[in-house]
């Protein structure tokens, strides 16, 4: 081995590093090098000098000062606001697409009167009004609404009909009665013995033909 | 009984999975992690500036810039003194001169009080008295010889000594975190050691 490859040693071999075999060869060629045996002998005087050599402690609050260093120097507030908003944007702006559409069909079905309607009475004029083929139908009014009905129901029998459906209206019931179009006259004519009745002249039959009565509480 | 291998791997394991949190941003992680390596990183910055205030803001940046680039960083530990040495090189390329750090304590003064408590005989009080600030002047006068002779050494004998001899790397992490081939990292230890101890003997 030549002085270049034993001067890469010398540090090894004066902190006891090498294997029995390395070490036997660094000293082989120290026998015969003056200058090599000469660095060593100023490597193993020093290597106790070193000791002498030591950094001041840090303050305790280094690693403290260095994380209000990083939080300082972290983002501006419009780009949090930006990436809680945006990022990753291919998850959140199909999710707030979606959102934005919900809110706006809200938004229209409101305005449109088909949300927040409670109260079936209202449901029932709205519909009157709008629906060109919606019934008109006849009012009787009465002081007793079960005897009205009950006398009602014996009338539509009488004349060959029947009572197809009954649904109450706020304080008022609807009677929806189907009656064989040649008896229609004579049970129209009929109703004025019951009570008040207003009859209009055409719209009081559903779209499926049916005669539609309101009774009334008077 | 653990070897000093297994230690190692274990240490190396803890280090990984306590980078991989800073890594994902999680600051107490970080608080950690510097707490770990924070004596490294200014022992080698204090060796390449010779003065303890630019070393500790030195140090400072390179946990900062080292978190801004957590996300590309393979090796943490030889990345983070990469960093610390290359802000200290730019920092003495800037021309700014070192200043001695004076390393004085009120160690001595203190011992005094406690003997002058403890003991009885007043002969031997002074003796030890005499001893003690026998020994503290030889150690600081050494401290300050080894002090003036590192600042004339090289930036670069400097920062191999500090990671071999005071850190105990080994020639494979040095080489990783210098960039320069294994045979050089030997060649250059020995020299600078060689050197250091040339400087030293001149200096007495």
């Amino acid at each position: 081995m030549d002085c270049h490859e034993i001067e890469m040693q010398l540090y090894d071999l004066a902190t006891d590093r090498l294997t029995d075999e390395e070490r036997r060869s660094v000293e082989r060629h120290l026998d015969a090098c003056t200058v090599c045996t000469e660095k060593l002998a100023i490597i193993r005087e020093t290597l106790p000098l070193l000791e002498h050599w030591s950094p001041p402690e840090l303050p305790p609050d280094f690693a403290d000062q260095v994380i209000r260093g990083i939080k300082l120097r972290q983002d501006p507030w419009w780009r949090k606001v930006g990436q809680a908003l945006f990022s990753p944007w291919y998850i959140k702006i199909p999710l707030e697409g979606l959102a934005a559409t919900a809110v706006l069909l809200v938004f229209i079905a409101y305005q449109s009167g088909y949300l927040f309607i409670t109260d079936t009475t209202t449901r029932e004029i709205t519909v009157t009004v709008k629906g060109e083929d919606a019934p008109q139908p006849i009012v009787m009014e009465s002081p007793d609404l079960e005897d009205a009905r009950l006398k009602l129901t014996a009338m539509v029998k009488e004349h060959g009909g029947m009572v197809v459906r009954r649904q109450p209206v706020g304080s008022d019931l609807k009677m929806v009665l189907k009656i064989a179009q040649e008896n229609e006259t004579p049970f129209l004519q009929a109703l004025g013995r019951l009570g008040k009745t207003t009859a209009p002249p055409e719209h009081y039959k559903d779209s499926q033909g049916n005669i539609v009565i309101i009774l009334k509480k008077k | 009984m653990v070897s000093r291998n297994d230690k190692a791997s274990e240490n190396t394991e803890e280090k990984a999975a306590l980078f991989e949190k800073v890594r994902s941003g999680d600051l107490d992680a970080l608080r950690l992690f510097i707490k770990k390596f924070e004596r490294e990183v200014f022992e080698l910055c204090y060796a390449l500036l010779g003065d303890p205030v630019k070393a500790r803001q030195a140090a400072q940046d390179a946990f900062i810039k080292f978190y801004d680039a957590r996300h590309r960083v393979h090796h943490p530990g030889p990345y983070l003194l990469r960093i610390a040495r290359n802000l200290c090189y730019d920092e003495i390329e800037n021309g700014t001169k070192t200043v001695e750090a004076s390393g004085k304590n009120d160690k001595k003064g203190i011992g005094i009080i406690d003997t002058l408590k403890n003991n009885h005989n007043p002969l031997e009080i002074l003796l030890e008295i005499q001893q003690d600030v026998e020994e503290e002047e030889l150690w600081e006068k050494r401290k300050i010889q080894m002090s003036k002779a590192m600042k004339k050494l090289s930036k670069e004998y400097k920062e191999i000594i500090v990671i071999i001899h005071y850190q105990g790397k080994s020639y494979k992490e040095a080489a990783r975190i210098l960039q320069i081939p294994l045979g050089t990292v030997k060649s250059r230890l020995n020299r600078a050691i060689v050197k250091l101890g040339k400087i030293l003997m001149e200096g007495s």
